[in-house]
């Protein structure tokens, strides 16, 4: 598999555009991107777009010589895996017949045996082998999280599309979740792209990252190269300081809002 | 211990449970076909089993053409009633979903009222399959209708169960309107049909309503896996590149098929498409491959007590079953919630 490429992509619903002719210059396998940007800006649209969900209203996106806007079902559900905004249900299933059931629904002819093993090691990976017979009705809202990604990544696809994966999970399940797509990343050669509202987990764990400003690219690259004070003007219309911490990283702290935003102009 | 072989130990408390279920609900049967004004005992029903020559006619006719058909019909209706609701409550994500809400009952009992009322003229053999035709037309119809409108809104699960609610209104109204104009014995034949009855129960509806049942079931269990995935959640199912819109409508027809034919046959019986889902997910848990046949079990327990009530409560009179499926729901209900509590 080579890389995943975005060229002038526009995508929206219906007759209302939200993403305007999106470039993303090729992103290697191996490597996470982080999409960051305002509420409303076009993170999960352009998610949904490429997992198929949402039909593209003209570009293209490519991953190596597959063309991602024309997948047939079986193709798409190879290749992709896309964990959504939403939690998983509450229902009253196991942890582990909820990620059975994606593995087993997505592949029919999987042997039982198969299966077991797979989820066996996945639950290991995660670190989530105490949740497995837990029903979903009584884990918290970040443990169901964890088993939404379990439901995504046990399938192994080539392209992970997270939507704010990190929204219900405390410090050290952030960590855990993103150093688990980091390392699933580096070990499978598989691409990343994940929506995320914390610059700092964004600039922790990502090798590059997209600013969206009302669907358009604001700004785009390696983290510690563009992340200025202008940016985070234009991107969320807040005053804020870029440093470098103790430990070499660099560090956001966002000070206040701006009294008249200017959003999309990067001063 | 490996997760895998933890697992494996719940599918086996599940399957023992299930057989419990079933032998629980062959006590019940025969206890249905032994109960009734006509005192039979146990070796008279086991000679009827084997042999009916040392049977004098009488009591043949009631245990093959009344007592059996009747404790049959209430275990076959149960069961398709109960995997009708629990095949309704997934598609619709919605568990207050029943044979009731998509308006199929409703459409049902429009379409029973109508024949009865506006039809009084053919002979008695005939009628009593121009109403169970006229019940089911009506309910297919409707839950067709509902299908297709839902999915020129989109297909969601709200506007689905929205639209089952706003029909089954309407059709209430029209059934009261068709009430209104009705002759007072064509009306009485109309409150008859909506209590709710086994009596109507032959061999022919008992062949036709088990291999719609089978079919069913069958089918569902093989979605079972896709229709867990959905129970986790519309969204996720969709990103798992499940075609949610085709899974809910194959699911809904089936149900839609299921409940149509038992309310055909049976008359509007409400109560036990609600219940025994919750009563199988309360003891088996979502897991289609489980829960299924669990609905179904539960539905078939439910109405075959509810069966041995309705001959119980007046002495020699059998009380229409739709009158005390509630009756005998709501303990069992209630009593297997308790009983989870205090197991937590």
């Amino acid at each position: 598999m080579s890389g995943l490429t975005i060229h002038a992509l526009d995508a929206g619903y219906r007759k209302h555009r939200v993403i305007h002719a999106l470039d993303l210059p090729t992103l290697a396998p191996g490597s996470l991107l982080a999409l960051v940007g305002a509420n409303a800006a076009g993170k999960s649209t352009l998610l949904r777009t490429l997992a198929g969900l949402l039909p593209a209203q003209g570009g293209r996106a490519t991953l190596g010589e597959a063309n991602l806007l024309s997948l047939d079902a079986l193709e798409r559900r190879r290749l992709l895996g896309y964990l959504p905004q939403s939690l998983p249900s509450a229902a009253s299933l196991y942890a582990w017949e909820t990620v059975q059931a994606a593995l087993r629904a997505t592949r029919p002819g999987i042997s039982r045996r198969e299966a077991d093993r797979l989820g066996e090691q996945l639950f290991e990976r995660l670190g989530l082998q105490a949740l497995a017979m837990q029903r979903m009705n009584v884990l918290s809202g970040g443990q169901r999280q964890m088993v939404g990604l379990a439901q995504l990544i046990v399938r192994e696809p080539q392209l992970l599309l997270l939507d704010e994966p990190t929204s219900a999970l405390d410090p050290r399940w952030q960590l855990e979740l993103l150093g688990a797509v980091r390392e699933m990343a580096r070990s499978h050669g598989l691409i990343a792209v994940l929506a995320l509202h914390d610059l700092n987990l964004a600039l922790r764990f990502c090798d590059r990252v997209l600013v969206l400003g009302e669907g358009r690219v604001l700004a785009e690259g390696r983290p510690a190269e563009f992340m200025t004070p202008g940016v985070l003007r234009a991107a969320y219309g807040v005053e804020g300081r870029v440093e470098t911490c103790s430990q070499g990283a660099t560090v956001v702290y966002i000070d206040r809002a701006c009294p008249n935003p200017s959003f999309g102009a990067i001063a | 211990m490996s997760l895998a072989s933890d697992y494996a130990r719940q599918r086996g408390r599940r399957f023992m449970l299930l057989v419990v279920g079933a032998l629980v609900l062959l006590a019940s049967l025969a206890w249905d076909v032994l109960n009734g004004p006509a005192g039979l005992g146990w070796r008279e029903l086991s000679l009827v089993l084997t042999t009916s020559e040392q049977l004098d006619v009488g009591l043949r006719v009631i245990l093959w053409d009344i007592r059996l058909p009747f404790a049959l019909m209430a275990l076959l209706a149960g069961a398709a009633l109960g995997l009708a609701g629990a095949e309704f409550q997934t598609a619709l994500d919605n568990p207050l979903a029943s044979p009731m809400t998509l308006g199929v009952s409703a459409a049902a009992t429009l379409g029973a009222a109508l024949v009865l009322v506006f039809d009084p003229l053919l002979p008695d053999a005939i009628e009593q399959y121009a109403v169970s035709t006229g019940a089911f037309v009506a309910a297919m119809t409707c839950a067709l209708l509902v299908q297709a409108l839902g999915r020129f809104f989109g297909g969601g699960a709200g506007a689905m169960v929205l639209l089952g609610i706003t029909f089954s209104f309407a059709l209430e109204a029209l059934v009261s309107l068709v009430q209104f104009v009705a002759e007072a014995g064509a009306l009485q034949q109309v409150v008859f049909w909506r209590m709710g009855s086994l009596a109507r129960a032959d061999w022919h509806k008992l062949a036709l309503l088990s291999g719609v049942l089978v079919l069913c079931l069958l089918w569902a269990l093989r979605q079972a896996w896709v229709l867990t995935a959905l129970c986790a959640g519309e969204e996720q199912a969709r990103a798992l590149g499940i075609d949610v819109g085709r899974l809910r409508l194959h699911t809904l027809l089936r149900a839609s098929l299921l409940a149509g034919v038992a309310v055909s046959l049976v008359g509007t019986i409400g109560f036990v498409g609600l219940v025994a889902p919750h009563l199988a997910r309360l003891v088996l848990g979502q897991e289609q491959r489980h829960f299924l046949p669990g609905a179904a079990l539960a539905g078939a327990l439910v109405l075959s007590l509810a069966s041995i009530a309705s001959k119980s409560i007046i002495p020699g009179l059998i009380v229409p079953v739709g009158i005390v499926t509630a009756m005998v729901g709501v303990p069992l209900f209630i009593g297997l919630i308790l009983l989870q509590r205090r197991a937590l």
